[in-house]
């Protein structure tokens, strides 16, 4: 295993945060999670977890501009750090490897 | 969406809590969020939505850290100002002593009154678990003088109620006499309450000994706890004989209970309880006039007012058949609980002629109250005035904190802190002086307050709470105060902010007015009891003692063997003795006009026994002096005779001849003038008393008394007092008056003098610098203790004019005017004696601190900055 273990929200926040490219705020990611993944998300635990990765470095965030619709407030953009990007390539790699390492009949193919 | 609305109050909590760098956009999301569920769901679920999402926030990755002042505990905090606050106390000794001393005072002046109201308000208290339902039958008579309330109904009104009148479940009459209990081979004159039994349950009376299963029996007899071990120890006196005299009767009774001890502060405070079946007067009659307490109990459900228009039916019986001098104008129940309350005879409802145990009187109840809380207020006001004061000492402490970052709220705290201590010191002082307090009030107004009391929860909640209000009170305003100095100027040494403001003075000077009032109050109040005991009475007051004697069973042996006696220098009998005597009208003729005069029927020898002198005529000498009369010089006066000798006088409607005058005497004491009197002749049978006079000091001669009365009548019990007794009263108010006088005026004395020293600190304190330079110059000693001390002279000065200005007003108009016919008249050596102190107390107190400071070396005065 390598030295950077992601969690498996945090992986999928971090793949999520990827998808939306610049267009990745707390709200966007919630519903990009919802649609694809079927599950609920707080925004708590969302947010907990973005702060967690980006004091570790994996992801990078900066205000956009005020809009009347979030009563005045600015929205926070999340992005991958290139520190982040390689996490993610890492964690998807050891993913392959391990898919590759089933033999076919154990989990059977479409 | 005109009506879309946040939640503003989920929002302000998000807000609190959210650390501040995320505050902003997590803040835009829950909006955002906020307003699609809306639209989707309703502002209800929103709402719902909205405040779960935001307790999800609530986690340790996203609240705000708490910043290091609050990470302080502040136990700690605390912990070290009281530590601070010690050290500073013990720097400062005269502060501590000055203020504990005031302060204590002041408490225990506040504990007394405290202790005093809670008697009052708390009468009967004992008695309410059983007597929610319990009424006394009042009468509203209609007299010469209007409308009366009075507690008494008469006897034949309790049978009625026991059975003709419906809603009364039970009923208790109350009636109380003087007599003889002998038990056990010991006897005492005791006070009897004549009763039915069931008030014992009525009231609430819990039983030591016995049951209540005997009270049906109309021979036993109920004692309290204190009366039991008085005849009978500690033992179970159940069961025992005992007997019982009231007037010349004899009773034979069993002990059938003992009850429990109760508090004090209760209407029917009982010793000794006898069945009223028992006594065949009290077998009611209406043509029995015999008025009595009587108690109900109503069933329950019952309205008193039924049950009173009910017994106001019996009105016209009860007038018909008593031949006294008023008319019942209706009967009605007056609720048990408002008894403890209208027993005050200066209170407007006040019912009167009750038989119970009285509950304090408001008026001395409220007088000192309020004069404890005004020494509590001074004492307040010197408590700040030397915080001030004392302040100069740390001004470097408060600076350098407030440099070094302290917050304000930090410097009030400690001084708080401070303040409290100090107050709660005083609270040790204040108990030590409110035991002698206490003792000092139970003597004067014969109450029976206890500092044992103090240890109930509710006084001890007052005892340790009261010194904290107190403290934070006296302290704020210091405390906000010196935390408001500038420290750039503290620092700089720029000491102008010690400013005495006219409140300061003014208070100062109303202390002294006080002080001054109380002073003058005092000492004429000490000269005047003075004056008044050795004022010439025209008998001698002081050398009498009397003996009162029920029966003249053995009168002639008891006269004769005092006759005997070399300490007795005289002896007589009488009907009355001074004090005592009967209003009568006098005439010169059978028709005309007649003239109020004051009647004794005195014996052979007691005028002579007395001292009062035989001018012209003779005295009595023996029965043929049945039709002669002596009457004193302001009756001749009065009848018009220069020489009334032989003349003859109409008393009420017999003749007497006149055979001597006699000097006039201070009948009525020292409050009405000499009376008009008229003595006549009493054989030995009629006397009433018998009046010895001797040189030695009364006390022995009371002891003798009683040892030869002993000896004469071992079975009655002696009764003998002083003849000074009967204007006890009168001396004792003099007495109760110039103690007031004189502890209001040595603590207000403590209080101003405490007051003065820390102003006088004060000024000495900003002056340094002047006293200094002038010294450079060639001022002397002498000249900076008057610079320093003048305006406090004027301040003495002032208040001691308004003070005494007040004083005479007083005790003019009041004392001298009301209440004393014979009194001294103001003399100026009193206003002299009242200043000296005043100039006294304060200047010693002070005198070290301003010589002090005058004689300080000016360069190091100088140096200071």
């Amino acid at each position: 295993m390598g030295k950077y273990q992601l969690g498996e929200f945090e992986e999928v926040v971090m793949l999520t945060v990827a998808i939306l490219q610049g267009d990745a705020y707390g709200i966007a990611i919630i519903e990009e999670m919802e649609q694809r993944l079927d599950r609920k998300v707080s925004i708590g635990s969302l947010q907990t977890v973005l702060r967690r990765l980006e004091k570790k470095g994996y992801l990078k965030s900066e205000f956009g501009e005020a809009t009347a619709v979030r009563g005045g407030k600015r929205k926070r953009f999340f992005s991958l750090t290139q520190h982040g990007q390689a996490i993610l390539r890492e964690t998807k790699e050891q993913r392959v490897g391990l898919w590759n390492a089933i033999p076919d009949y154990a989990i059977g193919k479409q | 969406m005109s009506n879309y609305q946040l939640p503003k109050l989920i929002l302000a909590f998000f807000r609190w809590f959210c650390h501040p760098d995320y505050v902003e956009d997590i803040e835009g999301d829950l909006v955002e969020r906020h307003k699609h569920t809306t639209t989707d769901k309703g502002t209800r679920k929103a709402n719902w939505v909205f405040l779960l999402e935001v307790l999800r926030l609530f986690r340790p990755g996203l609240i705000q850290k708490p910043n290091i002042m609050n990470r302080l505990s502040p136990v700690d905090i605390v912990r070290n100002d009281v530590k601070i606050a010690v050290r500073n106390l013990r720097k400062h000794k005269t502060y501590v002593l000055i203020n504990m001393l005031g302060m204590g005072f002041a408490l225990a002046c506040c504990l007394v009154s405290f202790l005093n109201l809670d008697y009052k308000l708390r009468f009967d208290e004992h008695h309410h678990s059983t007597s929610q339902n319990v009424y006394r039958v009042n009468s509203i008579r209609e007299t010469q003088d209007g409308k009366e309330a009075w507690g008494l109904a008469p006897l034949a009104l309790g049978d009625v109620m026991n059975h003709e009148v419906p809603g009364i479940q039970r009923m208790a009459r109350l009636n109380v006499a003087d007599g003889i209990v002998r038990s056990n081979d010991k006897s005492f004159s005791e006070k009897v309450h004549i009763a039915d039994l069931s008030l014992i349950q009525m009231l609430n009376f819990p039983l030591l000994f016995g049951g209540h299963s005997d009270f049906e029996r109309d021979n036993i007899v109920v004692l309290s706890e204190t009366m039991s071990r008085k005849y009978f120890d500690s033992a179970d006196p159940v069961g025992e004989e005992v007997e019982l005299f009231i007037g010349d009767q004899k009773y034979q009774f069993t002990v059938g209970a003992v009850t429990q001890k109760v508090p004090e502060n209760t209407s029917v405070l009982f010793d000794v309880m006898v069945p009223l079946e028992r006594f065949p007067d009290h077998q009611a009659a209406w043509s029995d006039h015999q008025q009595i307490t009587i108690f109900g109990e109503l069933a329950d459900g019952v309205e008193s007012t039924v049950v009173s228009d009910a017994l106001s039916k019996y009105v016209d019986k009860a007038n018909e058949l008593s031949n006294a001098d008023y008319e019942v104008e209706q009967f009605y129940l007056q609720p048990f609980r408002e008894l403890a309350f209208t027993s005050d005879i200066d209170l407007p409802n006040w019912v009167r002629g009750r038989m119970l145990n009285r509950n304090a009187v408001g008026f001395l109840v409220g007088v000192s109250s309020i004069l404890s809380l005004l020494i509590l207020i001074t004492a307040t006001f010197n408590f700040t005035n030397t915080a001030i004061a004392f302040s100069g000492n740390r001004l470097k402490e408060i600076g350098v904190r407030k440099i070094i970052g302290g917050t304000r709220f930090q410097l009030i705290g400690q001084l708080l802190i401070e303040n409290i201590l100090l107050c709660l010191l005083s609270v040790v002082v204040a108990f030590f002086i409110g035991y002698y307090l206490i003792q000092g009030y139970n003597g004067l107004f014969e109450q029976t307050l206890d500092l044992r009391y103090v240890f109930q929860p509710r006084v001890l909640l007052f005892v340790v709470s009261f010194p904290l209000v107190v403290g934070v009170l006296a302290g704020i305003y210091p405390s906000i105060k010196i935390s408001k100095y500038q420290p750039i100027n503290i620092l700089k040494g720029k000491s102008n902010f010690m400013k005495m403001g006219w409140l300061t003075r003014s208070l100062l000077v109303g202390q002294f007015v006080v002080a001054c009032f109380a002073i003058i109050g005092a000492i004429v109040m000490t000269q005047n009891a003075t004056y008044q005991q050795n004022l010439d009475f025209g008998y001698g007051l002081h050398r009498v003692n009397v003996t009162y004697m029920e029966d003249n069973n053995h009168q002639d042996e008891y006269i004769s063997k005092l006759g005997q006696d070399p300490t007795v220098t005289e002896v007589a009998g009488s009907a009355q003795i001074i004090g005592q005597s009967l209003p009568v009208t006098v005439k010169k003729e059978i028709e005309g006009y007649g003239s109020s005069a004051q009647l004794l029927g005195v014996g052979v020898n007691y005028l002579h026994t007395v001292g009062i002198e035989l001018l012209h005529g003779r005295a009595f000498v023996g029965a043929n002096d049945k039709k002669s009369v002596l009457i004193n010089q302001k009756l001749a006066f009065l009848l018009g005779k220069s020489d009334p000798l032989g003349s003859t006088l109409m008393i009420q409607d017999s003749a007497f001849t006149i055979i001597g005058v006699v000097q006039n005497h201070k009948e009525f004491g020292l409050t009405q003038e000499e009376p008009a009197c008229v003595f006549t002749y009493v054989s030995p049978t009629g006397y009433n008393y018998v009046s010895v006079s001797s040189s030695e000091h009364s006390t022995e001669v009371l002891s003798l008394l009683e040892q030869i009365w002993y000896q004469v009548n071992p079975d009655q019990p002696f009764n003998g007092f002083e003849q000074s007794m009967l204007i006890y009263k009168q001396l004792h108010i003099n007495l109760i008056i110039r103690n007031l006088c004189l502890f209001l005026a040595i603590a207000t004395l403590i209080m101003s003098a405490a007051g003065f020293y820390s102003i006088v600190s004060l000024s000495v304190q900003k002056r340094t610098k002047e006293v200094g330079i002038r010294k450079v110059f060639g001022a002397t000693i002498t000249h900076m203790i008057r610079l320093i001390i003048k305006d406090f002279v004027v301040y003495i000065l002032v208040a001691f004019v308004i003070g005494s200005a007040l004083a005479t007003l007083m005790i003019q108009g009041v004392l001298f005017g009301q209440l004393y016919t014979y009194h001294m008249e103001l003399g100026l050596f009193s206003f002299a004696l009242a200043l000296l102190v005043m100039m006294l107390v304060p200047g010693l107190t002070v005198s070290l601190k301003v010589y002090r400071a005058a004689s300080a070396n000016p360069v190091k005065t100088l140096r200071y900055e």
